[in-house]
């Protein structure tokens, strides 16, 4: 279950990952069939996220002190993006803790 | 029903490791079966694994009313032996592929390995890639492996599948399913285990001699797992898929234009010089 994401945010955590690996600063992950790249921010992400989960807020809170400031917006509104697409990808979901 | 299921014949093979048994019924039953005995020559095992293998039936006959009933039961049937040996190599394959999920990393590729040592090359492609065709070409020094499916084990030991090679002919609209026997391909001495990855990347307007071009491992993954079976099933699947690659230098990208040209370079990538 999915649930939407707004600036005070839900409980983020890993989606139906089969596998997650690690290079450098940048990682693949295995779901759903399908082999993804991720980001050096994605993962970050996931990485934060952990195999417990974290509040999106919380989760802006690490990513602005690993990252400093975004470029435009708040920290929680750029963490909510970058979660959202990560979500369609299936690499996150969210929900209630 | 009774017609169909009554006598035939049994062709007994190794597929990807396990047994299977191709139970072949049907007015054409003995011409087929020894059209299927001829092509998987290299993939008949009459051993003691014979008396758990898996069936795959199949039934062969000139009257539509049985084939159609046939069919309806489940088997592979018609009354074409070329098209029924074109539809029981996918059979078999991939009756193999389910029967090695979760144990077996299994590649869409074909192989050549140094008879002697065992050392293998895995060709990586998808359908029409070439890869029967570059292992055609090259088994004819090295030893034919497989032109299909190359699956590692647990050992990290190539699981040899010297089925016969499918080749798509000029005016046939199915392929033909050739003997390596047949062909002059080599056969193995060893047991084989992986030496070299590389994905095949054939370029008909290239010009000079095949080249190997590295790739990154996070790349390599991505460029790998569609080609790849029940990857998904099997324990840590990307850090094993990285291990392997690891074991043997990295995943290459080979370019070539002709599989003609391939033989000096594959041959070094095994060590058989």
């Amino acid at each position: 279950m999915t649930t939407p994401l707004t600036a005070s945010g839900p409980w983020v955590r890993r989606g139906g990952l089969d596998d997650w690996y690690v290079v450098g600063d940048r990682s693949a992950v295995l779901v759903g069939g399908r082999v993804l790249l991720l980001s050096e921010l994605a993962t970050v992400v996931v990485e934060l996220v952990g195999e417990s989960g974290l509040g999106l807020d919380s989760l802006a809170d690490a990513l602005g002190k690993h990252f400093g400031a975004p470029p435009a917006g708040s920290p929680t509104e750029a963490t909510a993006e970058a979660v959202r697409v990560l979500v369609h990808e299936g690499v996150l979901a969210t929900g209630d803790r | 029903m009774g017609h169909v299921t009554t006598g035939g014949e049994s062709v007994h093979l190794t597929a990807l490791g396990r047994p299977f048994v191709v139970e072949i019924a049907g007015s054409g039953a003995a011409r087929l079966a020894a059209r299927v005995r001829a092509a998987w020559s290299r993939c008949l095992d009459e051993g003691p694994g014979a008396a758990r293998a898996t069936s795959i039936p199949v039934y062969v006959d000139d009257d539509p009313a049985l084939v159609a009933e046939a069919r309806a039961a489940g088997s592979l049937a018609g009354s074409d032996d070329r098209d029924l040996m074109d539809a029981l190599s996918p059979r078999v394959t991939t009756a193999a592929i389910v029967a090695g999920a979760g144990t077996l990393l299994m590649f869409h590729a074909g192989a050549v390995a140094d008879p002697r040592t065992g050392r293998a090359v895995a060709l990586v492609g998808a359908s029409g890639a070439g890869k029967t065709t570059a292992v055609r070409r090259l088994a004819t020094d090295l030893g034919y492996v497989t032109d299909e499916t190359v699956a590692i084990d647990g050992d990290d030991q190539v699981v040899a599948y010297p089925k016969p090679l499918s080749v798509l002919e000029p005016l046939q609209a199915t392929k033909s399913q050739l003997s390596p026997d047949d062909l002059g391909l080599h056969g193995l001495d060893a047991r084989c285990h992986l030496a070299s990855m590389v994905v095949l990347a054939r370029d008909p307007a290239r010009r000079g001699a095949p080249s190997l071009e590295p790739v990154a491992t996070l790349d390599a993954l991505a460029a790998l797992a569609p080609e790849t079976s029940s990857l998904a099933r099997l324990s840590r699947p990307l850090h094993r898929l990285a291990g392997l690659l690891d074991g043997v230098g990295g995943l290459q990208r080979l370019h070539y234009r002709d599989a003609d040209d391939l033989a000096p370079l594959v041959t070094e990538l095994v060590g058989a010089r």
